[in-house]
């Protein structure tokens, strides 16, 4: 696996600000690497409990700004909240993910539904007219092989696989946690 | 002042001008001068002359002088009627009266007036005319000064007076106190006595004493100054005697005032500790029914702050203190706010407070609100975490709280996996989950299992996929907390196992 380049906030700044949304979601996911010490892989729920707030927020600032409130983490952690008090997460099944997926448009909306497959990435809108909090969104897709079949996935990363509910709920967690400081 | 004239005997002079020359104006003129003159003499300065008036046609022309003079100014009158007439021979009738006796000559010569004056003195007796010198002399000295002796003999051997005659005159004259010095003495000692009785002395005294100096022949001057030394000398030591007692007046009032002053400092400590009391009393009553006080007692402890004049921080803190007895303390070793949580637990909202539990315990290592790992679980300080559990135990009545949880690990003999189930944390391991249960699947009230509460979520990334605590954590936690709990820091207001169980 090719190591990842040291990206920095600048880049990341640069790329926001021409719009370049899917290089931005890839830098982003090296600056989350980065800050745990990751030379690639995916982000464990740990590695997202124990992300540094500091570079969270510094994420979120830019993408928000770049993106007139449209994406970013705080942007998905409100919603995430929102449609969280409505669910029972002892109903979660691959019929039945967190509502949070659907609403951010990361589902494959085929027929018939509701199924819970993952869209695969490219797949993904990369532009403004995306659903809100539809991006970034690599720090959840980014799979192992392994973990991709484990979700159901065919080793592509979360496309076409099911919901992750511990690494999402994980990254919502550190956000309100960090929010708290 | 009363001059003692008896021994001296009184002549009555009549000086009358006779100049049938002259004009009623040039008569007046030379009457008036004769009778300045007369005046200017220094023995005459205070005897009264009188004028004389006689008829000339029709006019009233005054023409002369008539006036009584002691003996022993004779001399000095005569000589200077002479020298009036050598100066200007006028024609002049003098008379000299001594009693029935009179003496009377008419001249323009002042050879022939001077030629009375054995006459005149022929007039007098010769003791009493001694006398008169005597006593003049005596009078402006007090005593008699060597010349004054000579004079005195010179005049004894004309009188013709025997030494025995003239030394019995002198001590009528000069008195029992011969010398000034003892006349003096005298008078002091009379002085002395006056002032013992008053200070200053009255004018009617002094009046009395100035008796004594002129029947003494002391000098008027002389006691005077007596009598100044002495109301000086008083005076300085009535002002030393009442500087003296000032100074100890105003130290007694000083330390007067300062009994005073203390005693008014104990009383008003006294009037602040009723105060404080009283202040004290009130947030108890009003913190008896609830945490906070409502708007209402809110204003009235203002009030009675402002009354009593109580430090808003002061205030505060009292009344913090005694919600601390009432609700339970809320100490921490590392600042940690925990009035929020008792606030929450006291208002029985256990999710709220199961939340901010997990706030407080990742504030309290500061680790960036990490989770914590089974390392950091061994540095959470005890006092918080007593603190915590204190808390969880008092308003669940001993159902929840780490000390709840720690008594089951040590019923389910130290077994982690026994624990989670215990305290149903985890589900039965056959389910779909593997007996995870969601964060959100837990019980949040109070009649959740013992130990179910406050949860552990701050040792875990994630909650709403499962609430998932390691066996190992379990472990670690229950051990530290042990430790804690054995070392007994803070006197907790409640047994920490005050509910039994089953």
């Amino acid at each position: 696996m090719a190591p990842t380049p040291a990206w920095t906030l600048n880049d990341l700044a640069h790329l926001l600000e021409g719009e370049e949304w899917q290089a931005a979601d890839k830098v982003t996911l090296g600056l989350l690497r980065a800050a745990v010490k990751l030379n690639g892989g995916s982000l464990t729920a740990l590695d997202l409990a124990q992300m540094p707030c500091s570079t969270l927020f510094a994420i979120d600032a830019l993408w928000t700004q770049a993106s007139y409130g449209h994406f970013g983490f705080s942007v998905q952690q409100r919603l995430y909240e929102d449609l969280d008090r409505g669910f029972d997460p002892a109903s979660l099944s691959p019929w039945n993910p967190h509502p949070f997926c659907q609403a951010v448009g990361w589902l494959m909306l085929t027929v018939p539904r509701p199924l819970a497959f993952f869209k695969f990435y490219d797949f993904l809108d990369f532009s403004l007219d995306a659903p809100q909090g539809h991006l970034p969104a690599l720090w959840y897709w980014q799979l192992t092989w392994w973990e991709s079949l484990q979700t159901g996935g065919l080793g592509t990363g979360r496309g076409g696989g099911f919901a992750d509910l511990a690494r999402l709920d994980a990254l919502m967690l550190r956000l309100a946690r960090c929010s708290q400081e | 002042m009363v001059r003692d004239l008896s021994s001296s005997p009184l002549l009555t002079f009549v000086v009358k001008l006779l100049e049938p020359g002259f004009s009623p104006d040039q008569l007046e003129e030379q009457a008036q001068l004769l009778h300045d003159d007369l005046q200017a003499l220094s023995d005459l300065r205070r005897t009264r002359l009188t004028c004389l008036y006689s008829q000339r046609g029709q006019t009233r022309v005054q023409d002369g002088v008539q006036f009584e003079a002691p003996a022993d100014y004779l001399r000095r009158i005569l000589r200077r009627l002479c020298d009036r007439l050598e100066d200007r021979p006028l024609e002049t009738l003098v008379v000299i009266q001594q009693g029935p006796v009179k003496l009377a000559v008419q001249t323009h010569e002042a050879d022939r007036l001077a030629s009375i004056l054995e006459a005149a003195e022929a007039l007098i007796p010769p003791a009493s005319l001694y006398r008169a010198k005597l006593d003049a002399y005596i009078r402006t000295q007090g005593e008699l000064s060597p010349a004054e002796e000579a004079n005195l003999e010179l005049l004894r051997q004309r009188l013709g007076l025997s030494p025995q005659e003239a030394e019995d005159l002198k001590a009528i004259a000069l008195g029992p106190y011969r010398t000034l010095a003892e006349k003096s003495q005298y008078f002091e000692s009379v002085l002395m006595a006056e002032l013992a009785r008053e200070s200053p002395l009255s004018e009617a005294t002094w009046e009395l004493l100035e008796e004594v100096a002129a029947n003494l022949n002391l000098p008027l001057e002389v006691a005077t100054a007596l009598y100044h030394d002495h109301l000086h000398r008083i005076q300085v030591e009535v002002e030393a005697i009442r500087q003296r007692e000032q100074a100890a007046a105003e130290a007694a009032q000083r330390t007067a005032a300062q009994a005073q002053e203390a005693e008014q400092q104990q009383q008003q400590q006294l009037g602040r500790q009723q105060q404080l009391d009283q202040y004290r009393e009130m947030v108890r009553q009003i913190l008896q029914t609830t945490l906070y006080a409502p708007d209402f007692d809110q204003g009235r402890l203002e009030q009675a702050r402002r009354l009593w004049k109580i430090e808003a921080k002061e205030a505060l803190q009292m009344e913090e203190a005694i919600r601390s007895e009432l609700y339970g303390s809320i100490q921490s070793s590392l600042d940690v706010d925990y009035s929020r949580l008792r606030q929450l637990l006291w208002g029985q909202l256990w999710l709220e407070a199961d939340q901010e539990t997990e706030n407080a315990i990742l504030k309290l290592l500061g680790h960036q609100m990490q989770p914590l790992d089974r390392e950091a679980i061994m540095h959470l300080p005890c006092i918080d975490l007593l603190t915590i559990d204190q808390l969880w135990s008092r308003y669940s009545n001993g159902r929840f709280g780490f000390a709840a949880q720690v008594k089951i690990f040590q019923q389910v003999d130290r077994r982690p996996a026994d624990f989670l189930r215990a305290v149903d944390w985890r589900g039965p391991l056959l389910s779909l989950t593997v007996g995870v249960k969601p964060y959100k699947s837990l019980q949040f009230n109070a009649s959740a299992p013992q130990g179910h509460l406050p949860t552990w979520r701050w040792c875990c990334p994630s909650l709403e996929s499962g609430y998932e605590v390691s066996e190992a954590v379990v472990d670690t936690l229950c051990g530290h907390l042990q430790k804690c709990f054995a070392m007994e820091i803070p006197p907790l207001p409640m047994p920490l196992t005050a509910l039994g169980g089953e």
